[in-house]
């Protein structure tokens, strides 16, 4: 393998791997924080891609100003499926919850289809050249720019998590909620807020997935198993963690994908994830949260 | 503990998701239609609702379209003027739907059925049909295993699998001897199903023959969210055609992958591809479609039938012909053939008449319309086409040429 391919194999990996990370970052805060494993996540990933299309095709607004459109809308739409859904079912088993987010996510994507049609839909961004060369290696700057997002994300949410009330009163809640009820949390209202802020960054995952991605209602199913094993290899409730751990299979798919011949590359991926898993099962930062 | 199971949990749910993907959809039932007990009914499978429920209706209009027709001009003659029925049925993209159709046609009475567009519901809607002693005309549906499990009831009109990947190298060797510059080596990128992987594996096995050098064979599944590591490879090989067969998401994809990467081969070639035939593709996709091959069924574009069809078509609904709406108009003009030929609504002698098919009058870039002992349509052909300016010409073979192809394309 000649040094080019690798360089350019390792950057389109660490790239796809931001990417990997951002469409996690909202599911490690629902999943690893709130405990609920949401696997509505994908489904409420692509009603965010919607937004920015429908913002794109109908008012021609550039797909990058539609993020805090998306992010309110999901942030909306999350708080209400907790709202309406969810916390009707929070004291039944941990199975049920599960099933009930899978069933919102065939309703949602079965809804989408009917009203938005299967089609394959793409926006562009105008006056963004597509790829940046450097040395000779290409970088694509829509992925660029959503890698660069998921950092910020990332490290932005860590603080939020650590410093914020909100955020204290989040993890307080997820560790022990007749605790922090007792001290004058409100869990019901803060459980809306983190499955609202969980959804919204789904939405913004969706967002800046549209300028590269093809937005289509089961658009979410080419993302969502990754985004369950970089959560749990990144360590549960861990953004940094997920945000490297969605780099590792990222960077392991591309070299894999070069190295190996054929549909091998996803062998290599979950290859990798059984190994950390048995060495290491809370994950690669996992027990450094609480 | 608990962390295993929710993982082997979450597993399991993705594979239940993957299959409740394809079949979870609304269900339109269309009805049956009885009634007139002194028509001739025929019925058309096809997907009428989910995510092929565009391509589905194209082709149950089309159907609609042959039938009219065949009324108008004073329905079955030799039946003494009988008028043909259209029963409609819906598959809705899944096999069990499909086969449940089909025993809801047989039970409607139907003389002959026209279907069902894809493989994976053709397959076993031709064994319910085969059991029932229903002939079954499949005007779109490509896996080779149609024809090959030696039933007498079905038919076959659009090529096989194996037949486009030796089309291809047939086109490809016409291709070099007419161009200054010849190319020889190529990398194969197709969709790891067993639509891309048969395809793919004819022309590696066939391709030495043509003298072609196939450098890689590169599959992905179509449901990929990444393709870079192919593109990187087919940079690392510098083949001088990439042959691509994938789905429309991953095509598109591949294309912009290989504009934006450094390496441009000479040649983009499709095969049976599910993104460079399709309409929206090559409308919308200028910016990177121009000049990209593909072999595939097309109608005939020289044929003055074919644009009358076409012209009558777009009046009745308002949309273009495309290639499968012209199958799916050209397997039931030979359904209503045989019935006219057999004076009969006995199955079996319309079965019998199917076998005899010698249909010359027709709208497709082939010979005449005649069925092997397996019944698929011998002079099925898959042409070349190119696309330009945002429209797909037919640059091969010699005799429905639309335009001379560009080749090498850079």
């Amino acid at each position: 393998m000649s040094a080019e391919l690798f360089f350019q194999s390792l950057i389109d990996g660490i790239l796809m791997g931001g990417i990997y990370g951002l469409v996690a970052i909202g599911l490690t805060l629902i999943f690893g924080v709130m405990k609920i494993i949401n696997f509505a996540q994908g489904a409420l990933m692509m009603l965010g891609m919607y937004v920015t299309y429908w913002c794109f095709d109908l008012m021609g607004l550039n797909p990058y100003l539609s993020l805090p459109l998306s992010a309110v809308a999901l942030f909306f739409i999350g708080a209400g499926l907790q709202r309406g859904v969810l916390q009707r079912m929070a004291d039944a088993p941990d199975h049920n919850q599960l099933l009930v987010t899978l069933g919102i996510t065939l309703f949602v994507e079965n809804l989408a289809l009917v009203l938005f049609k299967p089609d394959f839909r793409s926006v562009t961004v105008d006056g963004l050249p597509a790829t940046i060369s450097l040395f000779n290696l290409n970088i694509h700057t829509t992925k660029l720019i959503a890698f660069v997002f998921a950092v910020f994300l990332a490290i932005g949410l860590f603080f939020f998590l650590k410093k914020t009330f909100i955020g204290r009163a989040i993890r307080a809640t997820s560790i022990n909620g007749q605790g922090a009820s007792l001290v004058g949390v409100n869990i019901k209202r803060i459980n809306y807020i983190a499955f609202g802020i969980g959804a919204a960054l789904a939405g913004v995952a969706g967002t800046l997935l549209t300028p590269f991605f093809y937005t289509s209602p089961t658009v979410g199913a080419s993302f969502i198993l990754k985004a369950f094993v970089v959560v749990v290899l990144g360590g549960l409730g861990n953004f940094l963690g997920a945000l490297v751990g969605g780099i590792l299979i990222g960077v392991s798919e591309a070299l894999g994908g070069v190295l190996l011949p054929g549909s091998l590359k996803d062998l290599m991926t979950y290859l990798i994830f059984i190994l950390i898993l048995l060495l290491k099962p809370n994950g690669l930062f996992g027990g450094k949260t609480r | 503990m608990k962390k295993w199971s929710v993982v082997f949990m979450l597993c399991f749910l993705t594979i239940v998701l993957a299959a409740c993907n394809s079949g979870a959809s609304t269900s339109g039932d269309s009805g049956d239609g009885a009634g007139k007990g002194d028509s001739v009914k025929i019925g058309s499978l096809h997907p009428l609702s989910g995510g092929l429920a565009l391509e589905g209706q194209e082709m149950r209009d089309a159907v609609k379209l042959a039938i009219k027709e065949k009324n108008d001009a004073g329905g079955i003659q030799s039946l003494g003027n009988k008028s043909v029925e259209l029963v409609e049925a819906d598959h809705e993209g899944s096999p069990e739907k499909g086969v449940s159709e089909v025993q809801k046609l047989d039970r409607a009475g139907v003389v002959g059925i026209v279907g069902a567009y894809s493989s994976g519901v053709a397959l076993p809607a031709t064994q319910e049909a085969e059991r029932s002693r229903l002939p079954f005309i499949v005007d779109i549906g490509s896996a080779d295993e149609i024809t090959e499990r030696g039933f007498k009831y079905t038919f076959r009109l659009q090529p096989a699998a194996s037949s486009f990947s030796i089309d291809f190298l047939k086109y490809f060797k016409d291709l070099n001897e007419n161009a200054t510059e010849k190319l020889s080596t190529a990398v194969i990128v197709h969709e790891d199903s067993v639509f891309g992987t048969s395809i793919a594996k004819a022309i590696k096995g066939n391709a030495k023959d043509y003298g072609l050098d196939i450098l890689d064979v590169l599959p992905h599944a179509s449901s990929t969210a990444d393709l870079s590591s192919t593109i990187n490879k087919i940079s690392a090989s510098k083949p001088d055609i990439v042959l691509v067969t994938t789905y429309l998401r991953d095509g598109v994809m591949l294309v912009e992958g290989i504009q934006n990467s450094n390496y441009k081969p000479r040649a983009l070639i499709g095969v049976a591809n599910g993104a460079f035939s399709n309409a929206k593709f090559i409308t919308d996709y200028q910016s990177i479609n121009n000049l990209l091959m593909d072999v595939n069924y097309t109608i005939n574009p020289h044929s003055d039938l074919a644009n009358d069809v076409k012209a009558k078509y777009k009046e009745a609904y308002g949309r273009e012909m495309g290639p499968n709406a012209a199958y799916s108009y050209m397997a039931t003009t030979v359904l209503l053939d045989a019935i006219e030929r057999a004076g009969s609504t006995d199955r079996e002698a319309i079965r019998k008449a199917l076998t005899e098919t010698n249909l010359e009058d027709h709208i497709l870039p082939q010979e005449a319309i005649q069925f092997d002992e397996k019944g698929q349509n011998i002079n099925a052909k898959a042409v070349l086409n190119q696309i330009t300016d945002g429209a797909s010409k037919v640059v091969g073979p010699a005799e429905y040429l639309e335009v001379e192809p560009v080749y090498p394309r850079n």
